[in-house]
């Protein structure tokens, strides 16, 4: 089998993963220390994210590296990509969560998720998932550029960029899905993957910082 | 309007101020943490009592000097910040 470009794509998401568990356990230090219940919304989120992302990348392993359509490839499909999506957008539920009760308190936190009870399941749950994740995407932006405007900082930049990388990558997934492009599904990916390095450009810093 | 300031960061503070200046008296450290007496004492107990400072009574002043646990604390404090400050929580 010979090898092309885009088999290259699993190891950027390796790295991608560890960056999101390193964040992971930066905001586990940072709540053990200050007992602050934020801290612990921030790490549920990251951690589900990293393990949605390593299911995908499971399933981007045996699609690239299969040789022919089989009975694994079916299961792995229709069980991975479901569940990876259900924990991105639990995830980044999560995360919203944190922002929404540093700004507005409990009242406001519980109306965020009445709101995503409501939505109805019509549509393809790949799709919906999708939607639904850059809808959380989003919302999620405008608290990380808030956050950014109050306190002009690199370290307060790089969740704005990051998460900006996240929604760029979803939409251009929502578009894939719709025009079955390939190419958009490969962009998307490394979108979705340059984001993930921003986190870890922001976890090297935390870590490196005197 | 100001923010309060959390127990943690005024313990930060207080730490901070210590590895800046080495050693401190308590006149000093109250300028510096910007407290009262009494909350300033029940602050440099609890420190203690962590392991986090070294307070020595030589005649009748109190010096007070950050030890090497109250140093990696405050090592791990400044990440903390940065982390919470990266996603918009107040410490």
């Amino acid at each position: 089998m010979s090898l092309e470009p885009v088999h290259a794509l699993p190891i950027l998401d390796i790295v991608g993963i560890l960056s999101l568990i390193t964040l992971s356990f930066l905001l586990y230090k940072a709540y053990r220390v200050s007992l602050n219940k934020l801290f612990l919304s921030f790490l549920l989120g990251f951690a589900l994210l990293s393990v949605g992302e390593f299911g995908r990348l499971i399933l981007f392993i045996a699609i690239i590296f299969s040789r022919r359509p089989s009975f694994l490839l079916f299961f792995l499909n229709h069980s991975l990509a479901l569940f990876s999506q259900i924990l991105e957008v639990l995830g980044l539920l999560v995360i919203a969560l944190g922002y929404t009760l540093e700004v507005f308190g409990k009242g406001q936190a519980s109306a965020l998720i009445v709101a995503f009870q409501e939505r109805r399941f019509l549509m393809n749950p790949f799709l919906l998932g999708n939607v639904l994740s850059a809808s959380l995407l989003v919302y999620i932006c405008l608290n990380a550029f808030s956050v950014y405007v109050k306190n002009k900082r690199s370290t307060t930049l790089a969740p704005l960029i990051a998460f900006s990388l996240l929604l760029l990558s979803n939409i251009l997934s929502v578009v894939a899905f719709a025009t079955r492009e390939e190419l958009i599904v490969i962009v998307s990916r490394l979108i979705y993957i340059a984001g993930l390095y921003v986190f870890l450009w922001l976890a090297l810093k935390v870590v490196k910082s005197p | 309007m100001k923010e309060r300031r959390s127990k943690l960061q005024i313990l930060a503070d207080i730490l901070e101020a210590l590895a800046e200046s080495g050693e401190m008296n308590i006149s000093q450290l109250l300028t510096a943490a910007n407290l009262s007496y009494d909350r300033l004492t029940r602050y440099l107990r609890e420190l203690e009592l962590n392991g986090m400072i070294y307070a020595e009574r030589r005649n009748s002043e109190v010096r007070v000097r950050l030890t090497v646990k109250g140093s990696s604390f405050l090592q791990e404090f400044r990440k903390i910040k940065k982390i919470a400050e990266a996603f918009g929580i107040s410490l």
